[in-house]
């Protein structure tokens, strides 16, 4: 599989033991329009500022707040939050089993792929046929990226997709809203109004089919960046020295990049290279 | 699994062979001393002519180990006592140059092998720097895997040839191989200065201080096993804990496929051994000063430690 792999562990419940690495299913397909600045074409970027001052501040003086319903904050330190992380598990542990209908659709958040590995083929599939004959998905939890998640497990086509959920808390309450009483009777709906109402809903019912619609703003974003880079009308953007400050959840190519800087102005890099070079046998690089 | 039990000897006894010494896996005593056995061949190059610490565990993984640096009353058969004078004042250090050694002592209750930075022709200069990369509670297993590739290009950046292995536990093994030139304290000076630029320059990833609280969602290099006396288990150990993960090891590119760093265990390390040390097939050729790595690092060894070039 050409995506990136996420993430590896294990399927469990009970005695069984699914060997998996995990796929994103879903890709950003948005655009992302950079700023510019247009007199110069350079990059534009953000200063973090005391808001009262207005004047710029290190990250070393930011602390984290959560803010209290009276307006007062909390402040928690980077190690107290990081104690709150749960303990990395490698497994999507399946808790029970349930009828894919009984999950609304406003739980659903962000859905994986997931291969078997190590030979886990063939449990892999028993796995999933065993849901399809049952007719049932798999409520797991699952810790990725130092979050632990909700998860459905679904059998979809040669896949197993895990679908994470949000929890009940993430939701909010229909209470806030005016809605209309469930059933027929609370407006006073009448038999004949219904009839009319579910034949035109019967009428325009078809089979769903995806590749029917289309992301239009996307498609047409898309088509005009390609006709103007067709005709030659781009502007280069001299690209900054790299900020010295990294990013969490930067990538590993940039951090490379950072450590790689880092060395800059200590004697001579290509020098060190160079003379260990004659000693080092050659190497596989990864 | 293609099982190494024809490998161990008629004339090896073993005693308490149906024993589980580890509930997990529900391994027995005999199927330690069998993988022992099956690995000699690709890890007594690793031992030789390194004194050697042995940890036993008489309970199994799960009961009270024991570190044992230096020879005792009651010998182990085919494990060699080295010269007192390498280490004055203590009881003698121990080697391991044969199978047999392995054997007994599996046979003994040891599990784990662990091995010093330096060979017994130069006790006092190291011909080699681990760098453990030990993760903290929440670190995820890619982390890890980028961990180790970042210390691989930074090693790379500073001219240093590197070779990972798994640990058999949490961590990964990275090991770098030195002509035997610097006494102990240069080394290990080296060792923690880089350590700490590495922490310096990505503190959201790495620490340079052990200890679980400064660990908690990060990874802490450690460097302390470089000093005199110092250990770290020996390619093809098994490890004392549950699962009875093994250390292998592996090429640079083969890092981003496996699972973790007990990806190989006593169980399902058969397959592996075709492998062998083959991704380390570069290791011996390899002898490396620390001079241009030094002043590249800004690292001024004669600020930071006593230490004498030959």
């Amino acid at each position: 599989m050409a995506s990136h792999v996420i993430w590896k562990g294990a399927i469990s419940f009970g005695l069984v033991h699914v060997p998996v690495a995990l796929y994103p299913a879903s890709s950003e397909g948005g655009i992302d329009f950079d700023w510019l600045d247009k007199r110069s074409m350079d990059p534009v970027g953000y200063k973090r500022i005391n808001k009262r001052t207005g004047r710029e501040i290190a990250s070393a003086d930011i602390v984290k707040g959560v803010k209290l319903d009276d307006g007062d904050y909390v402040v928690l330190s980077d190690d107290e939050i990081r104690k709150a992380f749960p303990k990395t598990t490698q497994t999507i542990a399946i808790e029970s089993f349930v009828h894919a209908t009984e999950i609304p659709f406003v739980m659903l958040e962000r859905p994986y792929y997931l291969e078997p590995v190590a030979k886990g083929a063939k449990v892999y599939a028993l796995l999933r046929e065993a849901m399809l004959q049952q007719g049932v998905i798999g409520i797991a939890r699952v810790v990725m990226h130092t979050k632990e998640h909700l998860a459905a497990l679904v059998p979809a086509g040669p896949a197993l997709i895990l679908n994470t959920l949000r929890w009940q808390s993430e939701i909010r309450d229909l209470s806030e809203l005016d809605l209309p009483a469930a059933g027929k009777t609370a407006e006073g709906l009448k038999d004949s109004d219904l009839e009319m109402a579910a034949r035109l809903v019967a009428d325009m019912t078809k089979p769903w089919r995806p590749d029917h619609y289309a992301d239009n703003f996307s498609d047409a974003i898309h088509t005009l960046v390609k006709q103007r880079a067709r005709a030659g009308k781009t502007e280069t953007v001299q690209a900054l020295e790299a900020d010295t400050e990294p990013a969490s959840g930067s990538n590993v190519v940039d951090l490379t990049e950072l450590l790689r800087k880092s060395l800059a102005g200590h004697g001579s890099r290509s020098a060190a290279k160079a003379t260990a070079a004659k000693k080092a046998a050659p190497r596989k690089r990864a | 699994m293609a099982r190494a039990e024809a490998a161990v000897p008629a004339a090896m006894r073993v005693t308490h062979a149906d024993r589980v010494i580890d509930a997990q896996s529900g391994t027995t005593k005999g199927e330690l001393v069998a993988f022992y056995a099956g690995v000699s061949a690709l890890m007594l190059p690793h031992l030789r002519a390194r004194p050697v610490a042995l940890l036993r565990a008489p309970d199994g993984v799960d009961g009270m180990v024991f570190f044992q640096k230096h020879a005792e009353a009651a010998e182990l058969s085919g494990v060699t006592r080295l010269d007192p004078a390498l280490d004055a004042g203590h009881e003698p250090l121990l080697a391991i140059p044969a199978q047999r050694g392995l054997l007994s002592a599996a046979q003994m209750n040891v599990v784990e092998f662990h091995t010093w930075n330096a060979t017994t022709r130069h006790i006092d200069k190291p011909d080699r720097i681990v760098f453990d990369l030990d993760p903290g509670s929440g670190v995820t297993w890619r982390h890890m895997q980028e961990a180790t590739q970042l210390l691989h290009g930074f090693l790379d950046e500073l001219g240093l040839a590197s070779f990972p292995k798994t640990s058999g536990g949490k961590g990964m093994h990275v090991v770098v191989p030195l002509a035997p030139q610097l006494g102990w304290d240069a080394v290990r000076a080296f060792a923690q200065a880089l350590v700490r630029h590495v922490a310096e320059v990505i503190p959201d990833r790495f620490v340079a201080k052990s200890g679980p609280k400064n660990r908690v969602g990060k990874i802490f290099i450690d460097y302390l096993r470089n000093g005199f006396g110092a250990t770290t288990v020996c390619a093809w150990s098994a490890r004392a804990r549950p699962g009875l993960g093994v250390s292998v090891p592996i090429a640079w590119d083969e890092l981003d496929g496996i699972a973790g760093a007990d990806h190989w265990t006593v169980r399902n390390i058969a397959p592996r051994i075709a492998i062998g040390n083959a991704p380390w097939a570069d290791y011996s050729g390899t002898r490396q000063r620390l001079s241009a790595a030094m002043k590249a690092l800004g690292f001024d060894p004669s600020s930071e430690a006593p230490w004498q070039a030959t």
